[in-house]
């Protein structure tokens, strides 16, 4: 099954920037500081060198199967058993990376925002989003992101008020490379988390109007470049302003250095940023669904709407679960999957694929014509 | 069905097999059906005709007063009617009749039937808009007749590229809807779009332009409106000229532009007459004026009830000093504000104007006021739902603005139960809901859903004309030269 190409280049970099940058954010710095200490940026960086490396790949492989997603180009590489077998973990990790955001996000607004509500409520909410934001064809999806990516330059904004700030101190950077280079090596497996997100290029390549041309390899990389730009200021900006120790002990140093922020009108900046963050982490929830959906739909072959629902209902079951268990569990599998599906099976399905020449069936017709 | 003006004389006369009877009892023999014999020149002629839709003056000047003075039988010479066609069948001749055309059949042979136009009009002379008031646009609105309104666009749009489309809907009575356009400006995928529509309604009777509405709009379950309506010739001109399609129903002084999007309806012809900046900045101010009257009543209660916080403390305490005399929630004081001026809003619309103004000072400053001094709502909750209202009116569409009260209830009820994380989610929806409207297959949230900053020097922002010479998305065929400010390189003189 083919599918019509619809993205430009620019609308990959949206998909892409979109996907990527999420609920991790607020949480980063805190992670990048446990291994890599102050020098967590640095690992940001060469993660960001890493993840270009690996979309390389992936445009590699998807170059062999013009407007055939992963869903259909698997079971073309390794048989038909053992691709739905491909498929069917991929739209669990999917599903798997959809929980984990549904509950950070909602663990966050409970600490910060809203204490009484009760947990299951914020995660039914989330729930009947993913549901309605999902339910579309993918030209509403990707002309909705064009516009919510206007939100991030909005958090770039905000973070100017920091430098009002007093505290603010640009020394906490240096020495730079003194928590040495195995360390801040050891810091890129725990920023890997936060640059999952680039996967789904497996499913978004195959909407691109050109995904041959070197251009649709543009959009990605101008993506990944934007998304370690940022993740590194982010960073940066947490370590000049929070010293090592209270490092240590804020979970959410972006939304922390924001509430000491004061300006005339607003006093609590962090509270209304949280809220807007919403639209983010809302994009991102729909990339994923929208695209373990299509793979639940071509999986057992039912409708588009009725695959969301089951995403969602799925989504909706596990995270609570995992939520009033209070099992970390999942930040942990996530990490391993992280790995498994984002850079080993690519590979291997890479290899396998020049080794045996595979092919699509497709695009020799278009050879022949 | 409208009857086309044959341009051979001989097809004319050979195609006529009507008879009298027939359209008689069709109409029933009602009383003001006349008929009239003629005898001039050997022959016997009838007119039939009905007596209310015809105008006396001109069935006796231009028909009558000829027709005995006739000196030879060809009609079509001697007849200075303005519109003189053949009537093929009984049913073209009855739809004629009604239509305000008389019919005249020579006696002696019974066959030849002509339909020639004696209709009467009753219609009130071309007056400003009510509705739409501008400052220094034209004072020129449409009217009731579809003739007369068809003649006020081609007056400000001379162009070969006029089109005009006639549409008679409606199976047991009839209405006539004419499609205008710019036949190399507008999209023909569009045209097409509409003609089809259109020829797909089968309503029994067109009561109003809102039933063709109805049925060609892309989404029935919106609050959003999808065709602009206007009653300024000036503003549909300025609109076909974009490349859009108007509309226009026989009987109705509104005429429905289609494809419209979000932010048509927040432009008025006066932005193009002021200086760019000027125009920018009240459409800016009208935006901004939605946005503000869509969200500040759900921020005040997240605001008072959830996140006092985030206001600064001097407010705190001033907002406390009123608010802590009501008995109510923050959710429940302005809903009894909000419903009291919805009562007033609606109550003032068919005032006459001079108890209007009463009526305003009566409920507006007297109940607000004692509603303040008796404890049901705070000032604070006076001041937004005042702010609010006032910002409604702001909009220059009434259907746009009427979009807002219906989004303003469900935002403050989800603003009291989640707070500002509410408000985000609410607005969210209703971004997804808008980035999912279509007007005849166009993105309706356009230049921001899907994003297009180069598309805002027309949309959200109004650069000066000259500078127009890019392509938009939604009229393909616009082109421009950029030559029109070419005086200044040849005017200007170098520093030295």
């Amino acid at each position: 099954m083919t599918v019509k190409g619809r993205i430009s280049s620019v609308n990959l970099f949206y998909v892409l920037a979109q996907t990527m940058i999420g609920v991790g954010l607020l949480s980063l710095p805190h992670q990048t500081h446990h291994t890599a200490g102050s020098d967590g940026w640095i690992s940001i960086l060469i993660t960001g060198f890493f993840i270009q490396l690996i979309v390389l790949i992936i445009w590699l492989l998807c170059r062999k199967f013009p407007n055939l997603t992963l869903f259909d180009f698997s079971k073309v590489i390794v048989g038909k058993t053992l691709g739905t077998v491909v498929n069917f973990l991929y739209i669990i990790y999917l599903l798997t990376i959809i929980c984990y955001i549904f509950i950070v996000y909602t663990d966050t607004l409970k600490r910060w925002i809203l204490p009484e509500t009760p947990g299951w409520i914020l995660l039914l909410i989330l729930f009947v989003l993913l549901i309605y934001g999902s339910i579309c064809t993918i030209k509403n999806v990707i002309s909705l992101f064009s516009f919510l990516f206007l939100f991030i330059p909005l958090l770039f904004l905000i973070t100017f008020f920091v430098y009002h700030d007093p505290s603010i101190d640009v020394r906490y950077l240096f020495p730079i490379g003194h928590s040495g280079g195995w360390n801040i090596l050891k810091g890129t497996k725990d920023t890997f988390v936060s640059f999952i997100g680039y996967e789904t290029l497996l499913i978004y390549f195959a909407f691109m109007k050109r995904s041959k041309s070197i251009s649709a390899l543009k959009g990605a990389f101008f993506a990944i470049l934007f998304v370690t730009t940022f993740l590194m200021y982010i960073v940066m900006i947490s370590t000049m302003m929070l010293s090592p120790e209270e490092m240590k002990i804020t979970r959410e140093p972006v939304l922390y250095i924001l509430s000491a922020v004061e300006i005339r009108l607003l006093s609590r900046l962090d509270l209304i940023f949280l809220s807007f963050w919403c639209m983010v982490v809302f994009a991102t929830i729909i990339s994923y669904s929208f695209s373990a959906s299509m793979g639940i739909s071509k999986l057992i072959r039912i409708k588009h709407k009725f695959a969301v629902m089951l995403a969602g209902t799925f989504v909706f079951i596990v995270s609570i679960i995992f939520y009033y268990m209070e099992v970390t569990l999942l930040e942990k599998w996530l990490k391993h999957f992280s790995l498994i599906f984002g850079v080993i099976i690519p590979i291997l399905l890479l290899f396998i694929t020049i080794i045996f020449k595979r092919e699509a069936a497709s695009t020799d017709e278009e050879k022949e014509n | 069905m409208r009857l086309k003006r044959n341009k051979s004389k001989k097809t004319l006369i050979n195609q006529a097999n009507i008879s009298l009877e027939n359209i008689k009892s069709q109409l029933n023999h009602t009383s003001d059906l006349k008929e009239r014999e003629i005898h001039s020149n050997g022959q016997t002629y009838i007119i039939l005709y009905i007596n209310s839709l015809v105008d006396q003056e001109k069935l006796e000047s231009k028909i009558i007063k000829p027709l005995t003075k006739m000196e030879n039988n060809d009609i079509l010479n001697e007849l200075y009617s303005q519109e003189i066609s053949t009537a093929e069948s009984n049913k073209t001749a009855t739809n004629g009749l009604l239509d305000g055309y008389c019919l005249l059949i020579k006696k002696d042979r019974n066959s030849e039937g002509f339909l020639l136009k004696t209709n009467a009009s009753t219609h009130r002379e071309v007056s400003e808009p009510v509705v739409e008031k501008t400052i220094l646009g034209a004072k020129v609105g449409f009217v009731e007749s579809l003739d007369k309104n068809i003649f006020l666009l081609r007056a400000v749009t001379k162009s070969t590229d006029f089109t005009v489309k006639n549409y008679t809907l409606g199976s047991s009575t009839t209405t006539n809807v004419s499609l205008v356009y710019l036949e190399h400006m507008a999209n023909p995928e569009i045209i097409k779009k509409v003609e089809q529509r259109i020829k797909s309604i089968t309503l029994d009777s067109i009561r109003s332009e809102g039933d063709i509405q109805d049925c060609i709009e892309d989404h029935t379950l919106t609050p959003f409106p999808q065709l602009l309506l206007t009653e300024r010739p000036d503003k549909a001109s300025a609109n076909l000229k974009d490349g859009r399609v108007a509309l226009i129903t026989d009987g109705s002084p509104t005429v429905i532009i289609l494809p419209a999007t979000f932010m048509t309806f927040f432009q008025t012809p006066d932005d193009y007459i002021t200086r760019w900046w000027l125009g920018s900045f009240f459409r800016f101010i009208r935006l901004f004026s939605y946005i503000i009257a869509l969200i500040l009543p759900a921020l005040y209660i997240a605001f008072v009830s959830f996140h006092y916080e985030v206001i600064p403390l001097e407010l705190v305490y001033s907002m406390q000093s009123s608010l802590s005399y009501v008995p109510f929630r923050p959710f429940i004081e302005l809903m009894i504000m909000q419903l009291s001026f919805e009562l007033l809003r609606e109550a003032s619309i068919r005032l006459p104007p001079s108890v209007a103004t009463t009526f305003g000072i009566v409920g507006g400053l007297v109940v607000g006021t004692a509603m303040v001094e008796a404890g049901i709502v705070s000032y604070g909750g006076l001041i937004v739902v005042a702010l609010t209202s006032v910002s409604s009116f702001v909009q220059p569409n009434i259907e746009m603005s009427s979009s807002i009260r219906v989004l303003g209830f469900p935002l403050m009820l989800i603003a009291a139960i989640f707070g500002f994380f509410g408000i985000v989610i609410g607005v969210l929806c209703v971004l997804i809901h808008l980035s999912r409207l279509t007007s005849f297959g166009f993105p309706y949230f356009s230049p921001i859903v899907p994003l297009n900053i180069k598309d805002f020097k027309d949309t959200i922002i109004r650069i000066p004309s000259w500078m127009m010479y890019k392509q938009p998305k939604d009229s393909p065929h616009f082109k421009q030269e950029k030559q029109s400010r070419k005086w200044k390189l040849d005017d200007s003189e170098g520093p030295y």
